[in-house]
């Protein structure tokens, strides 16, 4: 049984993923055209969908079996015992045994997912180390509400998973006015109060289930989502979009000047300040999202009967 | 390293006698918390009598100096990357063309604000 409880939620995922790949191209032209705070929210929920699609529809397939457990009445399992497929049942457990392209499949995919996860929390595991060497050589300064260090290399970022803190270079209060430098903090705060660097390490992981060119493209463009909505914080903030693109050109002049600047390949900049050049993006109403997850989940639970029969089905593909 | 710096050279019972109560500590941790310290060159361990005293190898200004240096190198090279949200990324390279395309563009923004406001 437990090999078949793991297949269907691979197959499930594997499902997502290849809806995702398919439907990507399209998608992102459309997602690219919602407001930076709204496109990020899609994104991840985009970064999350196979893993949540095989978790939630495994789950939603197996509400069946969950309620002949509460209520023997319910039980299906009779009514289609000679169909020749493993039954997801609780009442009735899967005796067929699990073909090895079963275990395979399992294996491969579980696998390659961990093997991208590990990959990733090994980066983190050296990102926490970096910033636990920031934070013993940090210090207060009055009035810029972030923590302060040395160094002439021109720095602003927020860090941190949980508490996530603002770091300023010295090197950057130097060359900022006191109006660049409210622009960076403002851009800053956004950053720490949306919990981004958490949310983008979350999603990296999760990803790790969509087809690896289609996983890029989607943390390339939350990462661009992530910044533009932080500058449409410091543009509402500041009152001036102007500005603020004139501040992103400023620091990354000064950063690609910095004799320690390494070869980058980030190509974010542009993108920001054109979008900080046009107008305001409008405000997407709430209420859709309320309503478009409300559906979502009503239609996910009316299909729990064709979910539990449509894998079944599938799963006697597995079948020794 | 603070207390070393601050009272200078000193054995374990030493410094176990300052920090050791207030932070519920042995002086067996005290003992192979300085003996890890040494080991990674950050002390200097010498032999007096009976007991091993540990001496800091560095100031405090060369060591803030070179560990400063040290995680600034890793900052700029992009090894926080995947805890941080940056302002503008170390990474990121417009290049100077660009860069000056898009000065030109927000300046001419700027010029178009300002001439709206004169008439």
């Amino acid at each position: 049984m437990i090999v078949f409880l793991l297949l269907a939620p691979v197959l499930f995922s594997l499902a997502a993923s290849i809806l995702c790949a398919a439907a990507f191209p399209l998608l992102r032209s459309r997602i690219g055209s919602l407001p930076p705070e709204r496109q990020r929210t899609v994104l991840l929920q985009l970064a999350f969908a196979p893993l949540a699609a095989g978790l939630a529809l495994t789950a939603v397939a197996l509400i069946p079996s969950a309620a002949a457990l509460v209520r023997p009445v319910l039980d299906h399992c009779i009514l289609h015992a000679t169909d020749g497929h493993p039954h997801l049942c609780f009442r009735h457990p899967v005796t067929e045994a699990a073909a090895p392209s079963a275990w395979l499949l399992v294996g491969a995919f579980l696998g390659g997912c961990s093997v991208v996860a590990v990959i990733q929390l090994a980066r983190f595991a050296g990102a926490a180390r970096v910033l636990r060497g920031l934070r013993r050589i940090t210090s207060r300064r009055e009035g810029t509400d972030a923590s302060v260090f040395e160094a002439r290399a021109p720095l602003a970022f927020t860090g941190g998973f949980l508490a996530h803190e603002i770091f300023l270079s010295t090197g950057l209060l130097d060359a900022l006015s006191r109006d660049q430098l409210a622009v960076v903090l403002a851009h800053e705060h956004h950053h720490a109060r949306r919990r981004d660097p958490l949310w983008r390490a979350a999603a990296s992981i999760a990803s790790s289930m969509h087809v690896p060119p289609v996983r890029q493209a989607i943390l390339a463009d939350l990462h661009l989502a992530c910044e533009r909505a932080c500058d449409e914080s410091a543009a509402k903030q500041s009152g001036d979009r102007a500005f603020v693109a004139q501040t992103v050109v400023h620091v990354t002049k000064l950063l690609e000047a910095h004799p320690a600047a390494v070869a980058g390949f980030g190509g974010n900049v542009t993108a920001r300040v054109e979008a900080l050049l046009a107008d305001a993006p409008p405000e997407a109403p709430s209420w859709r999202v309320a309503v478009g997850w409300f559906a979502s989940v009503a239609l996910l639970l009316s299909l729990s009967e064709p979910l539990h029969h449509g894998i079944e089905t599938v799963l006697a593909a597995f079948v020794r | 390293m603070e207390l070393l710096w601050s009272r200078g050279p000193s054995d374990a019972k030493a410094v176990h006698r300052v920090i050791g109560g207030p932070r519920s500590i042995t002086v067996n941790t005290v003992q192979s918390t300085l003996k890890r310290l040494a080991k990674k060159g950050l002390l200097v361990r010498t032999k007096v009598s009976h007991a091993h005293v540990y001496a800091p190898r560095f100031d405090r200004e060369t060591f803030h100096r070179d560990v400063l240096h040290g995680v600034v190198e890793e900052l700029m090279a992009g090894r926080a990357d995947a805890m941080v949200a940056a302002f503008v990324d170390v990474t990121e390279r417009a290049g100077l063309q660009q860069l000056q395309r898009l000065e030109r563009l927000v300046a001419e923004r700027l010029e178009a604000r300002k001439g709206r406001r004169g008439s």
